[in-house]
């Protein structure tokens, strides 16, 4: 078929493995050399996963086995649309934020670097891990190690909070997979007899017709074991993640993190359930409301939070629910919006705590009270910190506007009245928690005194940020290419 | 019938283990030095594991029956023969011991200064003993080698052990030898009822009568749990863990243990499979409480070695659990998950002893920083204790895995619990690998503290690789398993099945 072997996946994982062990090699002693690893492994890593792109859209698929377990169980990888829209952002991603992270690291005088630049690495290859996992237990496997492996990166800080709020992330993440993960794992393999990743779902349909209560139990498993998705109740630790350095915030809470635990559940849907016996099963409804709860609930919760940080936190509890509820709605619009969503978030969400961070290393403001007048003093940051909150409004232009329009269509042609009107809610939301901040720094005074003299912003920190919110436009000018990929993955 | 020493290897090859470090201890006994017998045992250990290779390469994976067989007769009155044999369920264990033996004897290199030759000795011994235990197809003689290894642990845990090490030895003597004498008056029984053989694979589903079964089943059971030990027999375990010393920690974590779960799967379901059917559901129960208490203690443990010796225990009730639901994947994953846990309980204790070495105490509130101080015992200790927890592509996940896999068909509410018992787990786990990894120290370690050396690494290192290979490849050890797993299953299936159109009630 069309079908290729390929040992790219799997070299896209290698390469940051290779440069973590470079990164601890050269260590504190010359850190312009250290630096110099994590860009070079982030470019090679782009190139990796763009390399593969012409044989994706081709319709092609790259498949690598490394080990087979047992019969039904591998450690496999495969590439197709819906794994490189993910790794794809997340790889180009971290290129930016290695960059950001130099400025914001090294402005801030921080600890630990190699640990963080080492622990960072490694993170990004766990996470290209999952993007192109073949099967469950792969996945699963970067899963976890993703989880492992960002614990020293929330810890950062070492203080009494940071230490609080990683327990609170380890417990959360970890507990919810050994809770319910294992339990989903191991019953899916029981029924299905293996844990390969298939479109259309891996379920017999005589299993189906006979265990219809157990596969919807194991799907809710899925939807709470895969924790990083965020959906509530199992939110917390993302809140609680905050405390980390906000590049750690910006690339592993905003995109690699969340959305591992989107593109799981998302990948659940398609290739071990199906979208067919999902509909089928039901059991689509409850994941729905479940997403339409979380995304209204956070937003609100989101206008509670003085701290710019916590905000944006709360902004990507609710974001993740519109991935998961594009799934959930099971029409292909509304798939293609949720999917597209990913990448659309992510550099939204990106740019934001981008700002949140630059706002915090060169100003050394962490509330929204205090930013009343910010946009004189640094504006490239208040611009496009603008542009971003438009981007997770879904104002026209903008990429999420894309995401989100093909959101409502899919949920008219679901039909679901209700659905429709908890988006447009929660646009009001958005634009209710977001839009304060914008007037503040921009149209109101700043009150005296409350400013230091020196606020200059620092350009390894203000480059970044200013590329990606540039690209959320480029996203929504031109959108094809992404809906493209989406639509690959809906066929 | 045939020649006493035909076999696949065209020589005596089982007697052999026993016989080579049976040897060496008794070459202990000559007077020597503390250099040249550490490396006396060391070579004896090696030679064994050397001797054991010709049975990985010339087993035969699709037979069931019994391989590598040597009859010699005995007491022919009794119908007693010395018999031994491997099928695919005690070569795993047999590999384990080879392998586990060398690393004991080079862990205890530098810390066992006092009556260097007799601990030696006492350890050669041991590996026979425990050697023979899983070879021998004949219960007298199973018999005499589980009652025969009491002597050397008993001598190990007093005599070498901390200063609590007498108690701790007394109460491990007296829990065994309670747990054993109800196994002896079971022998007796046996042997009266069951055609006057004491042959284990004659007596493998000789069709006793179900009452008898219940009773003879209840005494075995009884013998085999004190041993794994199955929570509420498991009295004599932590402390026995926490006193001994550190390579007879290990030979009790890693492969005494396995001796009574091994009692479970060659002794007690093919014997009396009806009451294995019977006796099923408190099984079960029985397992996963372990799993739970001994989760639940660990949780509350100031002492590393108490903390994995509670660990353990968990772990056990899981091996246990997994044989208990006698379908083809529990039992799979029961031996699998014995291997694993015999590899990564044994690198966590010998870890132990090495920082214990280092700073005289073993109290986590004493640790700390370890990811500084010294990080290759950091990152050997995250592995193990990763493995532990059953991380995805390490050894013991596919043990639990394949457990779990058992247990959810049909039993979902144990499986329930067993999953509980899994994230307790995790919870200890990973409170202690912050608690040695990345807290601050009490008190700034000494200056003499230094990172693992050489011959810390190269103990662990095959520890760790067989977790790391058996985590991707477990079809190294499950190839040989089997047919010999199927062949138990499907006589279990039989036996059941007869017993329902027999309308007996259970």
């Amino acid at each position: 078929m069309n079908d290729l072997v390929s040992i790219t996946p799997l070299l896209t994982i290698l390469v940051s493995l290779i440069a973590t062990g470079l990164i601890i090699r050269t260590g504190e002693g010359n850190p312009n050399l250290r630096e110099f690893w994590s860009v070079g492994a982030g470019v090679v890593k782009f190139g990796l996963v763009l390399s593969m792109l012409p044989a994706i859209l081709d319709g092609k698929t790259l498949h690598y086995k490394l080990f087979t377990l047992m019969p039904g169980i591998e450690i496999a990888f495969k590439a197709d649309a819906f794994s490189m829209l993910f790794a794809l952002g997340a790889s180009f991603l971290w290129i930016v934020t290695t960059f950001y992270s130099i400025g914001y690291m090294r402005s801030l005088n921080e600890h630990a670097q190699t640990r963080y630049f080492a622990c960072f690495a490694v993170s990004l290859a766990t996470t290209m891990g999952v993007a192109f996992s073949a099967n469950l237990f792969t996945m699963f496997l970067f899963y976890e190690g993703l989880t492992i492996i960002t614990y020293p990166l929330v810890y950062h800080k070492e203080t009494e909070e940071a230490k609080a709020g990683a327990r609170k992330y380890v417990i959360y993440l970890l507990g919810a997979a050994k809770v319910f993960l294992i339990a989903a794992i191991v019953l899916t393999y029981n029924l299905a007899g293996t844990l390969d990743f298939q479109k259309g779902g891996i379920f017999p349909p005589e299993v189906v017709a006979a265990h219809p209560l157990l596969l919807s139990a194991i799907f809710l498993m899925y939807l709470y074991g895969f924790a990083k998705c965020a959906v509530m109740p199992v939110h917390g630790w993302l809140p609680a993640a905050m405390v980390a350095p906000t590049p750690v915030s910006a690339l592993l809470h905003a995109v690699a993190v969340v959305k591992t635990g989107v593109f799981t559940v998302l990948s659940v849907v398609f290739f071990v359930f199906g979208t067919g016996t999902l509909g089928a099963l039901g059991v689509n409804t409850v994941a729905i409301a479940i997403a339409c709860f979380t995304l209204l609930m956070a937003s609100v919760i989101a206008l509670s939070r003085e701290n710019l940080k916590a905000r944006l936190a709360f902004s990507t509890v609710s974001q993740l629910s519109y991935i998961i509820l594009g799934a959930a709605l099971l029409t292909p619009a509304a798939i293609v919006g949720g999917i597209s969503h990913i990448t659309m978030h992510a550099f939204g969400k990106i740019t934001l705590f981008f700002c949140a961070g630059s706002i915090y290393a060169c100003a050394h403001k962490t509330e929204i009270s205090q930013m009343s007048g910010l946009a004189k003093k640094m504006p490239w940051t208040m611009t496009a910190f603008t542009i971003g909150a438009f981007n997770m409004i879904g104002v026209p232009l903008v990429g999420g506007f894309v995401s989100k329009w093909n959101l409502m269509l899919g949920a008219m042609e679901a039909g679901s009245v209700a659905v429709l009107g908890v988006l447009l809610a929660s646009t009001l939301l958005n634009a209710a928690y977001f839009m304060p901040i914008v007037y503040k720094a921009f149209f109101e005074k700043e009150e005296t005194g409350h400013h230091g003299e020196e606020i200059r912003e620092n350009p390894f920190m203000a480059i970044p940020l200013c590329f990606t919110a540039s690209v959320t436009f480029v996203l929504g000018l031109y959108p094809d290419f992404i809906l493209n990929l989406a639509r690959e993955v809906v066929k | 019938m045939f020649d006493p020493f035909y076999n696949a290897a065209g020589m005596p090859l089982l007697s052999l283990l026993m016989i080579i470090p049976a040897a060496g201890a008794l070459l202990l006994l000559l007077p020597m030095s503390a250099r040249a017998a550490r490396v006396l045992a060391l070579g004896t250990t090696l030679l064994t594991a050397l001797f054991s290779v010709p049975l990985w390469h010339l087993f035969n994976k699709a037979a069931s029956q019994m391989q590598f067989v040597e009859r010699v007769t005995w007491v022919a009155v009794w119908n007693l023969e010395y018999s031994v044999g491997i099928d695919g369920i005690s070569l795993p264990l047999v590999l384990l011991t080879v392998l586990i033996c060398p690393v004991c004897v080079l862990a205890s290199w530098g810390s066992i200064t006092s009556r260097v030759r007799g601990y030696y000795a006492c350890l050669l011994l041991m590996e026979s003993i425990m050697l023979g235990i899983f070879v021998s197809l004949n219960l007298i003689l199973f018999f005499f080698f589980w009652e025969a290894m009491l002597i050397p642990m008993y001598l190990l845990i007093g005599m070498w052990g901390s200063e609590r090490g007498r108690a701790a030895a007394m109460k491990f003597l007296l829990f065994t030898l309670g747990g054993s004498i109800f196994m002896l008056v079971g022998i007796i029984a046996l042997y009266l009822l069951g055609g006057r053989t004491f042959d284990i694979v004659a007596l493998s589903n000789a069709g006793l009568p179900h009452a008898a079964q219940l009773w003879l089943f209840a005494a075995f059971f009884l013998g085999f749990a004190v041993k794994v030990p199955v929570v509420p027999f498991h009295g004599w375990q932590p402390d026995a863990y926490a006193e001994a010393p550190t390579c007879a920690t290990i030979i009790m974590a890693a492969v005494l243990a396995k001796m009574g779960a091994y009692g479970f799967i060659r002794i007690l379901f093919p014997f009396f499979p009806d009451a294995a059917w019977t006796f099923l559901e408190p099984m079960l129960i029985l397992s996963v409480i372990t799993v739970l208490y001994g989760a639940y203690c660990a949780l509350a443990q100031q002492d590393l070695k108490r903390l994995i010796a509670y660990s353990s225990l968990s772990h056990m009730g899981f091996i246990l659990l997994g044989m208990a639901t006698l379908t083809k994947v529990g039992i799979d994953g029961s031996i699998i998950q014995m291997v694993s846990h015999g590899v990564i309980t044994g690198g966590l204790f010998l870890w132990i002893a090495a920082m214990e070495e280092r700073l005289k105490t073993r109290m986590l509130a004493d640790f700390g920083g370890l990811s500084t101080a010294a990080p290759v015992s950091a990152v050997v200790f995250t592995v193990l204790a990763l493995a532990a927890t059953g991380f995805p592509g390490l050894s013991a996940f596919i043990g639990e895995f394949l457990i779990l896999s058992g247990v959810f068909q049909g039993h979902y509410v144990i499986g329930a619990f067993a999953i509980f018992g899994v994230v307790l787990g995790v919870a200890y786990m990973s409170w202690a690998c912050y608690r040695l990894i990345l807290f601050k120290p009490a008190t700034p370690y000494p200056p003499s503290f230094s990172d693992l050396t050489l011959r810390e690494v190269v103990c662990l290192a095959p520890l760790l690789i067989v977790i790391v290979v058996v985590g991707v490849q477990p079809g190294i050890l499950l190839d040989f398993m089997r047919s010999s797993v199927d062949q138990l299953v499907n006589m279990m299936q039989t036996a059941d099945a007869v017993i329902s159109a027999s309308g007996v009630a259970r």
